[in-house]
């Protein structure tokens, strides 16, 4: 069983195995449960590049590319993912699709679930790739 | 702070502050401002000096 603690708009803050009971709410933060395992519950939307899941991935301005994977485990046709504050609709094929960072400019892409009633925006569904000099 | 990113060609590319464009002609700037800086060069070294500063403060 997942306990799962949302803030006060809803948004899935974060999770885990038990019950939780120990939890210090903040105001307007709930508690609810789903009948899942944390690892199945973390695979409900994952980011990845280069193969580093929940990291801060590092590249090097003018390189090549950068290829995020972006993975589901529930049954959808496409799904929103907030990059920087711009909401791209990613299609799906078999719970998996992409997106392309370019390493043109320096700065800090921050890749997350548009939907965090949905989906998590913390450990797996999160992701930050920094282009540097 | 978070930086704007635009969709161009399929890939999503950070929007480069006025600080960064500023900075990336940091170089050139210094080797202009080695010899007698032109009429028309000084108000664009000046620009780009301000915006630097600007970011410096703002951060």
């Amino acid at each position: 069983m997942i306990t799962v603690i949302r803030d006060s708009a809803g948004n899935i803050k974060t999770y885990a195995e038990h019950a939780l009971d120990d939890y210090n709410f903040a105001m307007g933060e709930t508690r609810d449960t789903v009948d899942s395992t944390l690892l199945d519950y973390s695979q409900r939307f994952m980011l990845q590049a280069a193969g580093v899941l929940g990291q801060t991935v590092y590249v090097k301005q003018g390189g090549d590319d950068v290829t995020v994977g972006v993975s589901t485990s529930l049954r959808m046709d496409a799904v929103d993912v907030d990059i920087n504050g711009t909401i791209e609709r990613v299609p799906l094929t078999d719970g998996l699709g992409e997106i392309v960072l370019s390493t043109e400019n320096i700065g800090q892409f921050i890749i997350t679930p548009a939907d965090r009633k949905m989906f998590c925006a913390a450990g797996n569904g999160i992701l930050v790739v920094e282009v540097i000099t | 702070m978070t930086r704007k990113v635009m969709k161009a060609n399929g890939k999503f590319v950070l929007v480069p502050t006025s600080a960064d464009v500023a900075r990336s002609k940091g170089m050139a700037d210094k080797t202009i401002a080695e010899d007698k800086i032109s009429d028309a060069e000084l108000p664009g070294i000046l620009h780009r000096i301000l915006e630097r500063l600007d970011a410096l403060e703002n951060n």
